[in-house]
């Protein structure tokens, strides 16, 4: 039997051949997830000017510590809470300064340049208020509102139960949804 | 289950295109003022940072992560190996040290073998022979034996002299190193700049 191609192959048969020594299934991880994981920095409260940065090093943490992914949660989910920590290191580092971007004039090209002025602006407000939250509620309300995640998996990736996870997620929900109407 | 927890479990997923509503949701949602509310979040947070560019060259973000791993490994052996030399070295330096202050303590001089420090004349008398099978290996002023004495000392005392190497109570750490593999990096880096000073 052939092995699968990278497009076809599952994160953890990826993880495995990389591995094995296969760094063709680490540029498959890469352009996987990278994305998503530079989305999630930035709706966390990222610089947009530091994300690739961030991503890069979030990237490396997580290929130099690929034994502590037990596949209990998804490979993506691990590497938000990667992100986060490390954004949790960032903010300490700089003492709390400049790691919101309130204004936007510095995002890089967006898809569409002519985009509704009030939806950029409650861009700003929601992420905003999600800086403002607690970092479990921020870290369920991201996963299971921009990635769609299961309460079930958000609960392993996060060490919680999937019932305290659906909590979390309407405490945000209820702070947040004041910001954008 | 209210229908406005059914919509709100159901959200992320007609958000992300994975499902579309039913007509009876989408009837509850025209209605509701709250459920818009968390609609127009929820659709909201979906495109947040959609703008950001996805790396056009992942080939190049993964070949410069893997360089940097490369490079942390390669300096991660390096920091191991300078960190059990170093232990070696320190591990020698109290050795030589404490041997003799040890012996000291536990055995009466030698004769012929006490080394004096200059200038001190020996013992014009030679003290009485001893009764314990003791290694001594300087007397009560001498500083470090040099190496080559060790050659006049008999079978007895040289076994000596490696019993109290072995002794597990001996200040002299382990050379082996082999309790450095349970370090992580960060640990490590906490050993060597405590040795470092």
């Amino acid at each position: 039997m052939s092995a699968p191609t990278p497009q076809a192959a599952a994160d953890h048969d990826l993880v495995a051949a990389y591995r094995s020594g296969d760094e063709r299934a680490a540029t498959e991880l890469v352009r996987r997830h990278a994305h998503a994981v530079g989305r999630f920095l930035y709706s966390s409260g990222a610089m947009p000017g530091d994300v690739d940065d961030l991503v890069q090093e979030t990237l490396f943490r997580a290929f130099r510590a690929l034994d502590g992914w037990r596949r209990e949660a998804s490979f993506r989910s691990w590497l938000f809470t990667i992100s986060s920590n490390l954004l949790k290191d960032e903010y300490r580092k700089r003492k709390g300064r400049q790691m919101l971007s309130i204004h936007d004039h510095d995002l890089p090209d967006r898809s569409d340049p002519a985009g509704d002025l009030a939806a950029s602006e409650a861009e700003q407000r929601l992420r905003a208020g999600l800086s403002t939250l607690p970092r479990l509620q921020r870290e369920v309300f991201l996963l299971r509102a921009q990635e769609g995640t299961e309460y079930e998996q958000i609960a392993r990736a996060l060490g919680t139960t999937p019932g305290a996870a659906r909590v979390h997620y309407h405490h945000a929900v209820k702070r947040l949804k004041e910001l954008v109407r | 289950m209210t229908q406005c927890e059914r919509l709100s479990d159901r959200m992320p997923d007609v958000a992300l295109g994975r499902s579309d509503w039913t007509p009876e949701e989408r009837e509850h949602l025209e209605a509701c003022a709250d459920c818009q509310a968390e609609w127009a979040l929820v659709r909201l947070t979906g495109r947040l940072g959609a703008g950001l560019v996805p790396p056009s060259d992942p080939e190049a973000v993964s070949a410069a992560v893997l360089r940097r791993l490369a490079s942390y490994r390669a300096g991660s052996s390096r920091r191991r190996a300078w960190l059990a030399a170093g232990l070696a070295a320190a591990a020698a330096v109290i050795i030589v040290v404490r041997i003799p202050r040890a012996a000291d303590r536990s055995n009466p001089p030698i004769p012929g073998v006490a080394v004096n420090p200059p200038g001190r004349p020996s013992s014009a008398t030679p003290p009485a022979p001893s009764t314990l099978p003791a290694p001594a290996v300087a007397n009560a002023d001498a500083k470090v034996l040099p190496l080559p004495e060790l050659d006049d000392l008999q079978a007895s005392e040289l076994e000596s002299i490696l019993g109290s190497l072995d002794d597990p109570s001996s200040a002299a750490p382990s050379l082996d190193g082999s309790g450095l593999d349970e370090f992580d990096d960060h640990e490590l880096e906490q050993v060597l700049e405590a040795w470092e000073g």
